[in-house]
């Protein structure tokens, strides 16, 4: 019965778009929400993942992030982002904010001592669309000078302000904020402006 | 804070890195009502990019358990809270979740067992109202099994802070009707065993928007699904806001004038 029940909600949002999914979370249906977590929740996790550190917290966010969806799913705008990028940066959000109830000393440290996490295999499901999301934005990064990258790397993944980078790494706050400008610069001529 | 000195800080402002009063200048720089040499855009092209780092990382997989947790903490609370409210719409709301946890087998066959209790003892407390109530679960059920609009308004209905409201008979119509309503009023949707259409007659929906002699506003076509009949009210009539809905009786395909020709059943919805 359970299965017959999850197939009538699928069969409800089958060759629905993704955007639609959303759509139909925010009039209240129930599988369209597992859709969207079947769809996104690995991305969440990785996210909370890599900014946390730990699974038991992270997993904790996931479970925010959706039910955040759930509740404000009305909100969300095509034209600002897809559905993957809305998630992803709810998720991180999350993350962060629970980054930043701890304490600022442990923050910093736990941020620089982090090596970044190896990467878990891929799982063989992933769509052919997202691995080459993941070959072109890592390439993306690969390119930028180290210090450039490791500055970005530490606002977006750290949470950390660019004060707290510039006390944490002892370059000057100048030094900081620059990095961050020509890194985010140098990203978006190869994110936006080139060729997929 | 200038617009040259605002596209400095974009990059860092779309990474969330700026420190506090930085942020606080560079949002009330965004604010003001000024002509921008561009400043929105520099905004936006930074969030797009700060959208894709996360594309970086490989997705991980979940336990079952963190979607079961996530059910638990929408699903589970919003039954509870609705079995705390009394009256017929509880029991129509018990009558509902039964229908989906009748589904789940076992595992949450005491819970539907408790529902059940707990919509019992709210129509008993309902007193009058008991027959409305087992009106509208009859009506759920039968439409449960053959349409997609009866299970998207068993999901609204399971909205926390959605409502059931009652129509009122208008002119000696002998029939009633129901509507499920979303929090924010955004969605209704008609049930009644009484408005099923025929070859020369439809029965059409109708928005009552706010503001004195405001004209109602067509809402679409009641539809029939085995005895059941069902009404989505349109989005765009619902925009501007619902005093109240109703039901109107039409000669086939709707209202000639615009206008509700007979007004059968009204459902004021307050404030």
């Amino acid at each position: 019965m359970v299965v017959q029940l999850l197939w009538i909600l699928l069969a409800a949002v089958a060759g629905a778009g993704v955007e639609e999914v959303i759509a139909r979370i925010a009039r209240g249906e129930r599988g369209a929400l597992r859709s969207a977590y079947n769809s996104f929740a690995g991305r969440a996790m990785a996210i909370a993942l890599r900014i946390l550190g730990s699974t038991e917290e992270a997993e904790e966010v996931v479970q925010d992030t959706f039910v955040e969806i759930w509740r404000r799913a009305a909100e969300y705008r095509p034209e600002r982002g897809t559905p993957g990028a809305w998630i992803a940066a709810m998720a991180r959000s999350r993350a962060i904010d629970r980054l930043r109830e701890r304490t600022r000393a442990e923050n910093t440290l736990r941020t620089l001592a982090a090596e970044p996490p190896r990467d878990p295999e891929p799982p063989p499901s992933e769509a052919a669309a997202r691995r080459q999301e993941r070959t072109r934005v890592r390439t993306a990064l690969a390119v930028l000078p180290d210090e450039q990258r490791r500055t970005v790397e530490l606002a977006y993944f750290g949470g950390l302000t660019q004060s707290e980078i510039a006390r944490a790494t002892g370059q000057a706050l100048g030094t900081v904020k620059t990095r961050i400008r020509l890194g985010m610069e140098k990203l978006a001529e190869a994110l936006l402006e080139a060729p997929p | 804070m200038t617009c040259s000195e605002f596209k400095e800080l974009t990059s860092a402002l779309a990474l969330d890195a700026l420190d506090p009063d930085d942020r606080t200048m560079a949002r009330a720089h965004l604010a003001e009502s000024i002509t921008h040499e561009g400043c929105p855009e520099a905004l936006a092209r930074a969030e797009a990019v700060a959208r894709l780092l996360s594309g970086a990382l490989i997705d991980t997989h979940l336990p079952e358990r963190v979607w079961r947790r996530i059910e638990t903490r929408l699903f589970d609370r919003a039954s509870r809270r609705r079995w705390a409210t009394a009256g017929w719409a509880v029991a129509a709301a018990a009558c509902v979740t039964a229908v989906i946890l009748a589904g789940r087998g076992t595992r949450l066959r005491s819970e539907r067992d408790a529902a059940r209790a707990q919509a019992s003892a709210a129509q008993v407390r309902a007193g009058s109202s008991d027959d409305l109530a087992r009106q509208c679960a009859a009506q759920l059920e039968s439409a449960r099994k053959t349409s997609g609009l009866a299970r998207e308004a068993i999901a609204l209905l399971q909205q926390p802070g959605s409502r059931v409201v009652p129509f009122a008979p208008q002119g000696g119509f002998g029939g009633a009707a129901l509507a499920v309503v979303s929090p924010d009023r955004r969605r209704a949707i008609l049930l009644s065993a009484a408005l099923s259409p025929a070859p020369a007659r439809d029965y059409q929906l109708w928005v009552i928007p706010p503001g004195r002699g405001a004209a109602p506003v067509p809402a679409g076509l009641v539809e029939a699904a085995e005895g059941v009949a069902l009404g989505d009210f349109q989005a765009g009539a619902l925009a501007r806001g619902a005093l109240a809905l109703a039901v109107s009786a039409e000669p086939k395909g709707g209202s000639p004038t615009g206008s509700p020709t007979q007004v059968v059943l009204v459902a004021a919805l307050g404030g």
